[in-house]
């Protein structure tokens, strides 16, 4: 596939972009090429400035100096979307979808097909759908209100969406991180495929292996300014890796000790941190019995649907239907109420911190402390200096970079959003904590700090139960329980490769 | 009756084609359910019930037509304007001045000096059009103020609203404007085949504001705006002059409402409209508008209009004493919104 015969004008081409918010240069005089039919990839970490460049290239900043151009031409004056839609499309991480509209009308929003007059022509609209959906093997009512779809499937809604508007250039902004693997397979199948017709990619993405498969060329991005662009058959994980974060990154390998290694009954006063028998959920979680011992960190692998979320959030007391046997340090846990699963020791970092993590317009303090606030007050009013002391060392801890803890979570990066998630769910000193794809979306060195903070606290005896479908999260466990249709089918051990830990997760024998 | 093809989520219960029972696939939960907008259908009925068995006059054609419909068409008509600008995720209190003011404006121009006007004369129907225009006008204030100023819409449309009351009574002197020229009070005090002409209007209006919503791309843009206005924006949905223009709109809408209770009344008081935003609101959110915008349909606030104009009309039929009124009106709205809310519920569970 490289023999590219010297496409004479590029697809998209960005030249000398440079941005700056305030004092803060985002972009120094970037150049970026992309030839028709190309995957590039964009790497970097959070804060190198991808989304910045993004949001230039596909037409919704304007850049302080530097220009783009489609094809040759130059791109279309700021603020025109409709106009840049037909050059470029971009596929955010950000749901994008109107969740109260149909399936239908989210895969034509903005865009609808029209009569004369501006009256929706549904059939027209129907047949396209239903026959795109239809080639890409993806079966959904297009009548559902798009609230419904799973997260996977509503992230491939919006990739649809873009790719009926035929752009020619299309950017993909982590693609696949709420995607089950299945369908980011079917997702990067089908960019292949338009790839073949001369459709170009951008592909930004952390997940250094997917981009070294899917894409053709891959730039890497840091501090703002291009670090290099070689051909994916170039490079190698490590050297991007390496490029990302300036030096080499240390991966910091399991966690939590082994079962093996700490014997049945080490500490006879102290039985397991957290056991449960026979939890069940509405129709997803069909009996599931496991236990955790103190300073464990064990995985809970299985593909979306599997119910291995379910079973996380039901110990976070967010499942109302849940049922079952649930003890935490010998005391029975009431799974009805997510403030008395707190209390009784559980902390619980939620899958999708967009929508479930953090408060965006509230303080890094607020956001940290917000379930913890009632054990720093004296008669119900807040003890500031107890509070700044907790939230200092958590963000200490972490690692987290702002401008001052009273700065918005919003406005942080995504890896630092990450890490104050993890600060509330530390905060209450759990005896265990359930982390649901703890750093999903997140960049490689946040990714490393976050791991750290998860092997501090396994080293000072909580159990960590780690919900996930990313083999490269699970295999950081001493032991992995792996679940297919709503009960454990398998358990690994620490130390197995990833591909094993796919297998198992897609339901044993491929 | 062409109106269930207003309905707006009727798509949903239209047959799709066999589906092969997919893996993956979402399906909707079995069991009866009515469509959103139809979740006070058992609420009509049961009042329609009660005033049939309240007083024999309930069910007489002048009541149902003349007291209920009449009576409710000016309701409806400013709830058109409110469920547009809440289905964009905006809010406008300053209506029910609206409501009061425009006219005022017009009748001022229009009256002789004997009766507290100017004597300037003016023309019954171009008094209709600056009515009309007033509304607009007034939605554009609004609309630069809210949209691109970007302030509060709650604060801004509440100092409009104390702003035009407070200026129709300083134009008019809190005198009442009467009589009207027969043009300006045709509208609420005419008949049509033995049906009031507002009636007519609102049935009109309401078809032609269904299917632009349900069916016009600038409908269906107003619903995306609502659900998620960076997806619209991003989408390529010019989001900001839609949101101003419903704000527009919804003024025009106002001033017609007004009209038509100076048709009824046959006079402007410097009173008219006080105290109706509530019932707009009750209305409409009765009627399956969210408040948090994206969601809201034609048939439902129709359907909340004639609900709380039906309530209205028992409890005056009844004889219960007039100061308990309000009291029940308040009460039965809260009654609805729970039953709305169970219903609602119940034919969601699957989520």
């Amino acid at each position: 596939m490289e023999s590219c015969t010297e496409p004479a004008v590029p697809a998209l081409e960005a030249s000398g972009i440079s941005m700056r918010f305030g004092s803060a240069t985002v972009l120094d005089s970037v150049d970026l090429s992309v030839a028709a039919g190309e995957v590039h990839g964009l790497v970097g970490r959070n804060g190198a400035g991808k989304s910045t460049l993004v949001a230039i290239l596909s037409g919704v900043l304007s850049p302080l100096a530097g220009a783009v151009r489609f094809g040759g031409a130059p791109a279309p004056r700021p603020g025109h979307v409709r106009q840049w839609r037909r050059h470029i499309g971009t596929v955010y991480q950000k749901p994008m979808i109107i969740s109260e509209l149909s399936v239908l009308e989210n895969l034509f929003l903005g865009a609808p097909v029209v009569r004369t007059g501006g009256f929706v022509r549904w059939p027209t609209m129907r047949e396209t759908a239903a026959a795109t959906l239809a080639g890409w093997g993806i079966d959904i009512d297009l009548d559902v209100e798009a609230g419904k779809l799973s997260i996977g499937q509503r992230q491939l809604l919006e990739t649809l969406r873009i790719m009926l508007l035929g752009p020619k250039v299309i950017i993909l902004d982590e693609p696949t991180a709420k995607l089950e693997r299945s369908e980011a397979a079917l997702l990067l199948e089908h960019i292949n495929q338009l790839r073949l017709t001369g459709v170009s990619f951008i592909y930004v993405s952390h997940h250094l292996g997917e981009v070294l498969d899917a894409c053709n060329t891959i730039t890497v991005l840091r501090n703002g300014r291009k670090v290099f662009t070689r051909p994916a058959g170039e490079a190698t994980a490590a050297q991007l890796s390496e490029a990302m974060s300036g030096q080499a990154v240390i991966d910091t390998g399991m966690i939590g000790r082994s079962r093996a290694r700490t014997g049945e009954a080490e500490n006879s006063g102290c039985d397991a941190a957290l056991s449960v028998a026979d939890l069940k959920t509405g129709s997803t979680v069909s009996g599931v019995s496991f236990s955790l011992e103190p300073g464990e960190c064990v995985g809970l692998a299985g593909l979306r649907g599997s119910g291995n979320q379910e079973v996380g959030m039901a110990l976070a007391g967010l499942v109302p239907s849940a049922s079952g046997q649930v003890e935490v340090e010998g005391k029975r846990l009431d799974l009805r109420s997510a403030r008395r699963t707190l209390n009784a020791g559980i902390g619980y970092l939620p899958g999708d911190r967009h929508t479930d993590g953090f408060v965006p317009e509230m303080s890094l303090t607020d956001n940290v402390t917000m379930s913890v606030l009632p054990r720093l007050t004296r008669f119900g009013f807040v003890r500031r200096r107890h509070r700044n002391r907790l939230v200092s060392e958590l963000a200490g801890r972490l690692g987290i970079v702002a401008s001052s803890v009273s700065q918005a979570v919003g406005e942080l990066s995504g890896g630092n959003q990450q890490k104050v998630v993890m600060g509330r769910a530390i905060a209450s000193d759990p005896r265990v904590l359930v982390l649901d794809n703890p750093t999903a979306g997140v960049d490689v060195a946040s990714r490393e700090a976050l791991f750290g903070v998860v092997g501090k606290a396994c080293a000072a005896g909580t159990a960590v139960l780690l919900v996930s479908d990313d083999a490269e999260e699970l295999r950081r466990c001493s032991r992995i329980l792996v679940m297919v249709r709503g009960r454990i089918s398998a358990a690994l051990d620490g130390g197995c490769s990833e591909s094993e830990i796919v297998t198992a997760m897609s339901g044993g024998k491929r | 009756m062409t109106m269930p093809k207003l309905e707006g989520q009727d798509v949903s219960l239209l047959p799709g084609g066999p589906h092969p029972e997919p893996r993956r696939a979402i399906r909707r939960p079995a069991g009866i359910r009515l469509p959103t907008n139809m979740l006070l259908l058992p609420a009509l009925v049961v009042t329609l019930v009660v005033g049939a068995v309240v007083s024999p006059s309930f069910l007489t054609e002048s009541n149902i037509l003349q007291n209920i419909g009449g009576n409710s068409a000016p309701l409806a008509l400013v709830s058109f304007g409110e469920m547009l600008i809440l289905i964009t995720g905006n809010f406008d209190l300053s209506l029910q001045s609206t409501v009061g003011f425009a006219p005022m404006v017009a009748a001022l121009l229009m009256s002789p000096v004997s009766t507290g006007g100017t004597g300037f004369g003016l023309n019954p129907y171009l008094a209709i059009m600056l009515t009309l225009l007033l509304g607009a006008a007034i939605g554009a204030v609004n609309a630069v103020m809210v949209v691109k100023l970007g302030l509060n819409a709650f604060m801004v449309t509440l100092a409009m609203l104390i702003v035009l009351s407070g200026l129709d009574l300083g134009l008019s002197n809190g005198e009442t404007m009467s009589p009207l020229p027969g043009p300006y009070v045709y509208l609420g005090n005419a008949d049509w085949l033995g049906i009031p002409v507002s009636v007519w209007v609102v049935v009109a209006l309401g078809l032609i504001l269904g299917g632009v919503l349900k069916h016009h791309q600038l409908g269906r843009a107003v619903y995306a705006i609502g659900g998620n206005s960076d997806a619209a924006r991003t989408a390529g949905i010019r989001v900001d002059a839609i949101r101003s223009g419903t704000f527009i709109i919804g003024g025009m809408f106002a001033a017609l409402g007004g009209i038509a209770i100076a048709g009824i009344t046959s006079a402007v008081t410097s009173s008219q409209g006080n105290n109706m935003i509530f019932s707009v609101f009750a209305a409409v959110v009765i009627g399956g508008v969210s408040l948090q915008g994206g969601r809201g349909s034609v048939l439902g606030v129709i359907s909340g209009v004639l609900l709380l104009g039906m309530i209205t009309n028992v409890l005056t039929l009844s004889q219960i004493s007039a100061f308990w009124i309000d009291a029940c009106y308040g009460l039965v709205i809260l009654l609805a919104l729970m039953i709305g809310r169970l219903a609602g519920r119940a034919s969601s569970s699957a989520n």
